[in-house]
């Protein structure tokens, strides 16, 4: 089992939003992690939508990745997550 | 389409959430109401209660499932947000949380999953950003359905629908939407609502016309009463005159067939059938608008309004924010010209953490004469500068044209200037690169700056004339007061000879005159404005392939005979009544078969 952590920032333009707080649920049931977003001292959990929609983590935010699981699961889903948090322009 | 007797003909305006115009019979959905109450349980009916609950759940998924694969993947914009949907009704923060309550309580799941709700309404209350905020109307939709199919009436409220109708009603769900295409529906209008609701995306997705935010409409309208929806500009006529039906079908005919030309058009040039050119460029406010201005084929971003970053986010936007937002757009159009107005805060648009220094913006008597925009800028440097260092530092990936707003003396206008140039010689001492033909011009929309257009244009590199505040202050009308709206005339004379006073000043100077207010995209002002001699129409970028059309319809004697014309009317209606007669003639097949 391995824990990955890594910083990224927010772009998303609108923020994690409805379908991209749905990316990172799917995300993380695809690679069977657990995957957690922490933030000023609160983490959440990303197979709750509505627990990572409530943070309100808006364009511009630096949050903290935290993924456990399978070694190179954990890398691919750490690689889409940033993916997904760094696509700047949807919507 | 008769006028029904007693009821008056009314217009209301909401926002444009899909484009199109459709005209019918509405049909108003009534809100439910539930009437399940609420009940206390027996300790050993809890189990089943839970279990009822789950099996509601579980119908409320597959409901979802099954309506999600009834549709193309082509739309993938609809189906990405009913998959979100999907995941929200599995939600431990719906699903746990009620059963718990059930079990806890020993209440039913009605009231115990209103308890949820509320506590997630409470969470999303307390978000400050107005984007995440709104999706809480997603995650109302999606109780609903639950709600629906715990008291038996979650049957579809759009069967039964046998004749084409607009719907009305308080809101739609996207999957309500989505379920549009399948029925009757000529398009929609509701009172909640927003551009960027998702209900909005689909309907724009599935090219069903829309009118959201409209106050009050379902008390306002009647089934059965005709209406004209304009998904194009938000509006919607109920019981319309003869004169609005039989000018919205001439609306109609053209953009009905106009899109099947729009293909064709792109890709030629704007130009006059004897060759005198014109640039046709977009006015957005919003990045994501960036595929609309490059699939009409704009020449350029006439006008990008900066006050989304501002307006969308708790905190004032800092210079890497803008300047990733501006680098953007640059580097999508280059080397087309991107122009970038500064901060129009004030007026009506008011935001909070602008106001430092104790400036109390929204206690002004008079906001349209207030502190506002460059006036604002010139107060508190400080915001701005961090948005001009953004727009520099862009300039380095494509060709900027900055624009200010509101100047109305040139000496305002020197101690901009002044401001900008500090702001280089600071990032160039930094040893940050820019571009060094960056074009700077103001916005002529005060009456004074158009009297004094001459004097101006020596110090700028262009103008660009913004008619909707140009009416306003002209005028002195406005346009949002009811009892003074229909005074509210851009094709008034008064006008039309400070559009051609400012294009002689800047002519006479050699600079480049834009215009990037509505009327630009206005079907019968367009003739006109061709022929006032403006080097750039700036409009919202689905009127650009009809303007192109015209333009190429065209021939520059009879613009400049056109606007000679009406320029010696005395008043808006002689210049209506003038274009209306000649413009069937000049261009028979966009205004001809009346």
């Amino acid at each position: 089992m391995t824990i990955i952590e890594k910083d990224v920032v927010v772009h998303n333009h609108h923020g994690i939003h409805g379908r991209v707080a749905a990316g990172l649920a799917q995300i993380a049931a695809r690679n069977k992690v657990i995957l957690q977003i922490i933030h000023g001292g609160e983490a959440v959990d990303c197979s709750s939508i509505l627990e990572v929609l409530s943070m309100a983590f808006v364009y511009g935010t630096r949050v903290t990745i935290r993924i456990e699981g399978e070694g190179r699961k954990a890398a691919k889903a750490l690689a889409a997550v940033e993916k997904l948090l760094t696509a700047g322009r949807e919507e | 389409m008769s006028r029904e007797k007693g009821r008056d003909p009314r217009t209301m305006h909401g926002i444009a959430a899909s484009p199109g115009i459709v005209e019918g019979k509405v049909l108003v959905l009534r809100r439910r109401t539930r009437s399940t109450g609420w009940a206390h349980l027996p300790p050993e009916h809890v189990p089943q209660e839970v279990e009822r609950f789950r099996q509601a759940v579980d119908k409320a998924e597959e409901d979802l499932v099954s309506l999600r694969d009834q549709f193309a993947i082509d739309l993938s914009d609809a189906l990405s947000i009913i998959d979100s949907h999907i995941l929200m009704i599995k939600d431990r923060m719906i699903v746990e949380r009620t059963a718990d309550l059930i079990r806890e309580h020993k209440i039913n799941a009605e009231w115990a999953l209103a308890r949820a709700l509320g506590n997630i309404k409470r969470k999303f209350e307390a978000i400050a950003d107005p984007y995440i905020k709104a999706r809480y109307a997603d995650v109302k939709y999606v109780a609903d359905r639950v709600f629906g199919i715990l008291s038996g009436t979650g049957g579809d409220p759009l069967t039964d629908i046998d004749e084409p109708v607009i719907l009305v009603a308080h809101d739609f769900s996207p999957e309500d939407t989505l379920r549009m295409r399948s029925q009757n529906i000529l398009g929609f209008m509701t009172e909640k609502g927003g551009i960027t609701s998702h209900t909005a995306i689909v309907a724009r997705s599935l090219d069903i016309p829309a009118v959201v935010g409209l106050e009050h409409v379902t008390r306002q309208c009647v089934t059965g009463e005709a209406v004209i929806l304009d998904g194009f500009k938000g509006q919607v006529h109920i019981n319309p005159t003869l004169d609005r039906q039989r000018q919205y079908r001439e609306y109609r005919r053209q953009h009905r067939e106009f899109s099947d030309e729009v293909v064709f058009y792109i890709h030629l040039s704007p130009e006059t059938r004897d060759g005198y050119r014109i640039r046709l460029a977009a006015n957005i406010e919003m990045v994501t608008e960036l595929d609309a201005v490059l699939r009409y084929g704009a020449e350029g971003i006439g006008l990008f309004r900066s006050e989304f970053d501002y307006f969308h986010g708790p905190a004032r936007p800092d210079e890497e924010a803008m300047y990733g937002t501006y680098r953007q757009l640059l580097a999508a159009l280059d080397p087309l010209p991107v122009t970038i107005r500064t901060l129009d805060v004030g007026g009506d648009k008011f935001v909070e953490h602008l106001s430092t220094g104790g400036l109390r913006l929204d206690l002004e008597r008079n906001p349209a004469l207030g502190l506002r925009s460059t006036r604002y800028f010139l107060r508190e440097p400080a915001i701005f500068i961090t948005q001009l260092r953004a727009m520099l530092r862009a300039s380095a990936h494509g060709t900027l044209r900055i624009l200010f707003p509101m100047i109305s003396s040139r000496n305002e206008w020197r101690r901009v200037r002044e401001i900008l140039e500090l702001t280089k010689k600071s990032l160039t001492a930094e040893g940050v690169h820019f571009s060094p033909d960056i074009q700077v011009g103001i916005m002529v929309e005060v009456p004074s700056a158009v009297v004094m257009a001459d004097s101006l244009a020596g110090e700028v590199d262009f103008f660009s004339i913004g008619t909707n505040d140009m009416i306003q202050y002209s005028l002195a009308i406005d346009r949002g007061n009811e009892y003074v709206a229909s005074m509210y005339e851009p094709l008034h004379p008064a006008v039309l000879r400070m559009i051609k006073q400012t294009v002689d000043a800047g002519h006479a100077h050699g600079i480049e005159v834009a215009i990037c207010g509505e009327m630009a995209g206005d079907v019968m002002s367009v003739p006109v404005l061709l022929g006032l001699g403006l080097d750039e129409l700036s409009m919202r970028p689905s009127a650009l392939p009809f303007v192109k059309r015209l333009l190429r319809s065209s021939r520059s004697t009879w613009l400049t005979e056109l606007a000679e014309k009406v320029l010696e009317c005395g008043e808006g209606g002689e210049v209506l009544r003038y274009l209306e007669a000649q413009l069937p003639m000049l261009y028979p097949e966009e205004f001809g078969n009346r």
